[in-house]
């Protein structure tokens, strides 16, 4: 477990897991490597601890949240630098 | 005054030199503040549907640290704490859409892009955003949490610690260190009173359960034929997952308490003692609002822009729950139509204190919005205001042995009054929360709601934890508190009788 990253995508209403409106991703650290770490990706490009994940484990009804690759991520978070870049 | 001719107005004596009675002095004859004050949404101030933003101080444990292990690379993704790039200057979506004049829709105010402390300012250069890998490890103390400062707030910006706000803004609180231990405590007490207390009903804690739960049975249904069944009801079950084994629960869950509330007898004696105690002093932590229209509260910043568009949206919000301006409903909200559909319930009802709960408090509101606006950065204020989905919340509370078909039963009242249903989650097979949360739209305002489905059971353990969900989702709780928060609310979700039936109620979402 430990090492391991699971991103989600972040579906606000009406988008797509291919168009989502935010990241988030939990990995995992600790003495032992099992302890959950959330995290969400901020305008400013960088991962903060968020509860979006545990708020959609305990039913949270607002945002889907559907896991997807760390190279999806890494495509998403590129192509919001440069939309962001260019003051979008 | 002794001197004055007697019968003299300001004469102690009368004419006939019998003394005058004493004046009364105004300020014996000042009555106090009484009853409960409507906050600023039109909702009870201290409704017992939110205990969240009151109790929250008192349960959240203080953020003190963020705190993230080394993890592998992940090719294009930022590192944590990466350098905030040229971007991150640039006004929001939701100024950049906001229809206001330019002058009230500017980027940021000053305290946005002002040069962060220097504990929050990484070294790494801006080029690095794109080529780093994955993440790194991040274990800050909490002076080194990423603040954006309050214009009026800056001096006093300290040890906010981060819990959820992450990159945006984590303002340093009323909280001192004193009351964050205090919270630590009152946390524990939390806990401790899991394992005192008994699951004595829901009339005293009648919260907004955030969380909520659903039961199972492959055979609820079978007993109310005059209910169309899952199978035969397009309610959106495309996805029906497989049904879990059914737990069967009490036939019902004991609920006297329901009317067990505090009577005058109960309440303190405001009357006697109002006019004579002493300023108690501003609460620990309490939401305050700029001159400019700023707005901060544990931990969270609006910007005078993102504040006025929370206020538009809990104002669509006011006028689609129903109530009127002198505190009444008459035919039309969503209020009055869910008091209908209860009254079409065979069983199940819904919260007793529907009217004074239904309406999220505006400081819980804006703290939603303000995570919301973290945590989505590729949406504008705008839209994200209109997806706080449970702006307006409603709990339908039903018996073990009928909670399948009084789900199912609901949701055809509510399709029937002409709400769509957007999303549903059935959680009675999760380890923790316990209940069905569903999110409808109401195209008469074209608005979100909530509504769960619990049991008395499920919503008495959702309340009975609800400080422990506060905690559990503070994002500025350290992942091995939370984990342990989580294990603790699981021991209580675990006791929750699944209903027969709730199995068979799939999870639903709209496409599109």
């Amino acid at each position: 477990m430990a090492g391991d990253i699971v991103y989600f995508a972040i579906v606000g209403t009406g988008r797509t897991a291919q168009a989502p409106s935010g990241l988030a991703r939990r990995r995992y650290a600790g003495p032992d490597g099992r302890t959950p770490v959330d995290e969400a990706l901020r305008r400013e490009l960088t991962w903060e601890p968020d509860s979006a994940i545990v708020e959609w484990e305990f039913g949270e009804v607002g945002a889907d949240l559907v896991e997807i690759s760390e190279a999806v991520a890494a495509r998403l978070a590129a192509g919001w630098r440069v939309l962001w870049d260019d003051g979008g | 005054m002794e001197r004055l001719p007697p019968g003299h107005p300001s004469s102690p004596y009368n004419d006939d030199m019998t003394p005058k009675q004493p004046v009364a002095r105004l300020k014996n004859l000042e009555l106090p503040l009484h009853g409960t004050e409507q906050g600023s949404n039109g909702a009870n101030a201290s409704a017992a549907h939110e205990p969240a933003s009151n109790g929250r101080a008192d349960v959240s444990p203080a953020p003190e640290t963020s705190t993230s292990a080394p993890a592998a690379s992940a090719p294009g993704l930022p590192a944590a704490s990466a350098p905030r790039p040229p971007a991150a200057s640039a006004p929001r979506p939701a100024s950049e859409t906001s229809t206001r004049p330019a002058s009230e829709s500017a980027p940021r105010p000053a305290s946005e892009s002002a040069p962060r402390p220097a504990s929050e300012t990484s070294t790494r250069p801006a080029s690095d955003i794109s080529t780093r890998l994955g993440s790194e490890s991040i274990t800050r103390p909490v002076s080194e949490s990423v603040t954006r400062l309050t214009p009026e707030g800056a001096a006093r910006t300290a040890a906010g610690g981060s819990n959820g706000a992450g990159g945006r803004s984590r303002v340093a609180s009323s909280l001192g260190a004193t009351d964050r231990l205090l919270t630590r405590n009152l946390l524990l007490s939390a806990a401790e009173l899991y394992e005192t207390r008994e699951p004595d009903g829901v009339a005293d804690e009648l919260a907004d359960g955030e969380p909520g739960g659903p039961a199972e049975g492959p055979d609820g249904t079978s007993g109310w034929l005059s209910t169309p069944t899952w199978a035969d009801t397009d309610l959106g079950m495309t996805d029906a997952p497989d049904a879990p084994a059914s737990e069967d629960g009490p036939a019902a869950w004991d609920t006297p308490e329901w009317e067990d509330e505090p009577g005058w007898d109960d309440a303190p004696d405001t009357l006697t003692h109002a006019t004579i105690d002493g300023d108690p002093g501003p609460p620990a932590d309490e939401p305050l609002t700029g001159p400019d229209g700023s707005w901060e509260w544990n931990g969270r910043y609006l910007t005078p822009d993102e504040s006025r568009i929370a206020d538009e949206a809990l104002g669509r919000c006011r006028i689609a729950e129903g109530r009127n301006v002198f505190g009444g409903y008459g035919h039309s909200g969503l209020t009055p139509a869910m008091r209908r559909i209860e009254a079409q319930l065979e069983h199940g009802r819904l919260l007793p204190d529907t009217e004074n709960g239904a309406l999220k408090p505006a400081d819980s509101f804006k703290e939603k919005l303000a995570d919301l606006i973290m945590r989505h950065p590729d949406k504008s204020a705008e839209e994200l205001a209109l997806d706080v989905h449970d702006g307006i919340r409603y709990t339908f509370i039903f018996d073990a042995e009928h909670y399948a078909d009084g789900t199912l039963q609901a949701h055809s009242r509510l399709k029937g009054s002409g709400f769509d249903l957007e999303v549903r989650r059935n959680c009675w097979q999760s380890p923790e929360y316990k209940g069905i949360n569903s999110r409808w739209r109401d195209p008469a305002h074209d608005l979100v709601f909530e509504v769960q489905f619990h049991t008395a059971a499920s919503w008495d353990v959702s309340q009975r934890a609800h400080g422990l969900y506060e905690a559990i989702t503070d994002a500025g709780t350290p992942p091995e508190e939370r984990a342990r928060l989580r294990s603790i609310y699981g021991e209580m979700a675990a006791a929750v009788p699944v209903p027969r039936g709730s199995g068979t109620i799939p999870d639903y979402r709209k496409e599109g």
